[in-house]
């Protein structure tokens, strides 16, 4: 048994003790052996908490020790180093501290323990014994009993992680430098443990995390693999090579392909499912369409296309859009194309002009009933009272604007047809204007229409469409006159290279002037509203449904020319338009009318 | 003095009715048939001075009934279409027609039309 020191050394480190060769040796021996049992064990161990009462029971009886203990240190929120009590082995008859609420959570400032801190954190061990405690050392051994103690510090990935301790509570034991040397082997295995526990508990946290992302991918992916399949349009994607590399559930219903994987093929096949037009029923160039287009940077948005499929001949209506793909540098990877099935509509719209059509022709015989029975009851109403003969003349009248709806009825849905789109030709204005005068005059004879055009006017429209405009101009200037006087049409050119405006493009302007009643000052600005009819209520009231001078508005409008009017109640009105001149194409095509 | 002789040939009872009557207030005589083939029919009593042709007509319509006519007749009576606007003036010229009336029609057309293609005269002069 050693003698006790009688002079106390707060130190860290204690004065070298003497090795006998036993009992002391042998501890070194059983405690080597208690270090090999903690490397089997810790070392395969999956967790910090498997084994290490075992190994700590190893430990402590090989070192001959009351109690030994772990401390993992923690940082407090507010900076202060702490260190908590983890795990215990205590000898039979030694109370055990675990339960102990002091160790469970001990700041070494606070309690006074700086010095455990100080040689610690520093890698040396501290011991100390009865008769060389500190006040708050001996605060805290005396209730447990402790007359000597070691602690080995852990060091973990180079930083202090905590400690290993040893208490003798039967003697103020002092530890000799072989023991010190062995129990620092066992801290070293543990350290090695406990580094190689955060590691894979560490691997562990990213794999799960990276399961976490993977799955949220995944979901991701899911959502919009779901939302593409649900949505009715059909929706492609195109690599920079024209190839087809992605192609949802709306697009395989559109070319009517057997399964989406058919139409991961390059663009230019598309023919195998479809004859491809565009919108005039043209076959169309592959190259030339929306997602081609899309890949040299340009953005459309529904392009009218037709395709008839060579599975069943059925003819749909799409309306194609597309947009390039750009990577974050700007550089264009791909296209997405967008097709929408507008086949229903297209075909409801024919059904309505149809039945517009129709409707407007099967009124026509009950009208001229009407009117030819009032005319004829007027021609025999020799002994028919002036009153009755007023009421027949109304009846006659009626019928007239009952016409006129009907005339509008059905010129309206003709433009209207194909939902308004333009079937352009090269014509000759000139001729076109000719032709409509022609016809009017064989209607009301009784007008003199004038024709001032001195040069032919080339020009690109859509004839069908540009005729109503001069028939419903002609028209108009003949109703509204209805005191007689010339009717002046009159036709000007202005070549490109004179024409000053729209950047320099040449134009050629139609103007039909009246001298009737005029158009008052509080209506002008409603002239081109749709259903807005100047003279309703007054004597020049002559029916209709008022869309003529709107409609031609639009279609004016859609040829990229302009319409407009001057008017002076009482005198007379002209109206003008203007449209783009086209390309000089002296075989220029006028109206063939039988 | 020859009465000219009309045929109206229309599906419209009223419409054919009130062709009938007013020609027939101006004196002329009025044969009449609903459809194409009673109009073939109908030419068997003898060839009028005009035909009023309407164009749409079951059983047989204005354009068949104008074929065959051509076919089996060699004098031909004129031919003047009476059917909706719109289809009118093509119609008129599809069967070579001399002319043609638009529905609705002031009666006034009406009669200066037959009086014209019927020599000029009317019944009642």
């Amino acid at each position: 048994m050693e003698p006790l020191d009688p002079t106390p050394e707060p130190h860290a480190d204690a004065p070298e003790a003497e090795c006998p060769e036993t009992p002391e040796g042998g501890d070194v021996r059983r405690i080597l052996g208690a270090v090999r049992f903690a490397a089997e064990n810790f070392l395969t161990s999956q967790t910090i908490s498997e084994h290490i009462e075992e190994v700590l029971e190893e430990l402590g009886t090989a070192a001959g020790v009351s109690r030994v203990y772990v401390f993992e240190n923690e940082l407090a929120a507010d900076g202060d180093l702490v260190t908590c009590q983890r795990f215990e082995w205590a000898a039979p008859g030694v109370p055990p501290q675990i339960e102990n609420p002091e160790m469970k959570r001990m700041s070494y400032e606070r309690s006074g323990l700086e010095m455990w801190a100080r040689a610690l954190s520093q890698g040396r061990t501290y011991e100390s014994r009865l008769g060389e405690f500190s006040p708050n050392e001996l605060a805290f051994a005396q209730p447990q009993g402790i007359q000597s103690y070691l602690l080995v510090p852990l060091m973990v990935e180079g930083s202090w992680w905590g400690f290993i301790g040893f208490d003798e509570c039967e003697s103020p034991r002092r530890w000799c430098s072989a023991v010190k040397d062995a129990l620092q082997a066992a801290a070293s295995i543990l350290s090695a443990a406990i580094q190689g526990w955060n590691a894979r508990r560490e691997k562990e946290r990213l794999l799960e995390r990276q399961r976490a992302f993977t799955e949220a991918a995944w979901r991701r992916a899911a959502e919009w693999e779901a939302v593409l399949a649900s949505i009715v349009d059909g929706v492609w994607v195109v690599d920079t090579d024209m190839q087809v590399t992605f192609a949802n559930e709306g697009a395989r219903r559109i070319f009517d392909a057997r399964r989406i994987e058919d139409l991961l093929r390059p663009w230019s096949e598309y023919a195998i499912f479809a004859d491809i037009l565009d919108a005039s029923e043209n076959p169309v160039d592959l190259e030339e369409m929306p997602p081609m287009r899309a890949l040299q940077g340009h953005a459309t948005s529904d392009v009218g296309t037709q395709i008839v499929l060579r599975s069943k001949g059925e003819r749909k209506f799409l309306g194609l859009s597309a947009a390039p793909i750009r990577d974050p540098a700007g550089k264009i990877v791909g296209a997405v194309a967008v097709a929408t099935d507008r086949t229903q509509q297209v075909e409801f719209g024919r059904l309505k002009d149809q039945f517009i059509r129709v409707a407007a022709h099967e009124l026509k015989t009950p009208v001229a009933i009407m009117k030819g029975y009032a005319q004829l009851a007027l021609r025999v109403g020799d002994e028919t009272s002036p009153a009755q003969l007023e009421r027949l003349r109304a009846i006659d009248r009626g019928s007239d604007r009952i016409d006129r709806i009907i005339q509008d009825l059905l010129s309206v849905s003709q433009v209207y047809a194909e939902g308004f789109s333009l079937q352009i030709r090269p014509a000759d204005l000139r001729e076109l204007t000719v032709a409509a005068i022609g016809s009017l005059s064989k209607e009301t004879p009784d007008r003199d229409i004038r024709l001032e055009a001195p040069d032919p006017a080339p020009v690109q429209v859509d004839v069908d469409r540009i005729e109503y405009v001069l028939r419903s101009l002609l028209d108009n200037a003949i109703r509204y006159s209805p005191a007689g006087g010339p009717i002046e049409v009159t036709i000007e050119v202005e070549p490109k290279q004179e024409a000053a405006r729209a950047g320099g493009r040449g134009t050629v302007t139609v103007s039909v002037a009246d001298q009737g009643i005029g158009i008052a000052p509080s209506k002008q600005a409603q002239v081109f509203e749709p259903f807005f009819r100047v003279h309703t209520d007054t004597p020049y009231d002559y029916g209709g449904m008022g869309v003529g001078l709107f409609t031609s508005r639009e279609i004016v409008r859609q040829h990229g020319g302009s319409i407009w009017f001057e008017s002076t109640e009482g005198e007379g009105s002209t109206f003008y338009f203007r449209l783009p001149l086209g390309d000089g194409d002296d075989r220029a095509q006028g109206v063939d009318r039988g | 003095m020859i009465v000219p002789k009309v045929l109206i040939v229309d599906d419209d009872p009223d419409l054919l009715a009130l062709m009938e009557e007013t020609l027939d207030l101006e004196g002329y005589e009025v044969e009449s048939a609903t459809n194409g083939a009673r109009a073939l029919d109908a030419l068997e009593k003898g060839m009028p001075d005009l035909i009023l042709l309407d164009m749409k007509m079951p059983v047989m319509d204005g354009k068949e009934f104008t074929r065959r006519f051509r076919l089996t007749h060699d004098h031909e009576a004129p031919i003047v279409v009476v059917t909706a606007a719109a289809d009118a003036r093509k119609s008129a010229a599809e069967i070579g027609a001399n002319g043609f009336i638009g529905k609705p029609f002031d009666l006034d057309l009406l009669l200066d039309t037959v009086a014209r293609e019927t020599g000029g005269a009317s019944a009642r002069s």
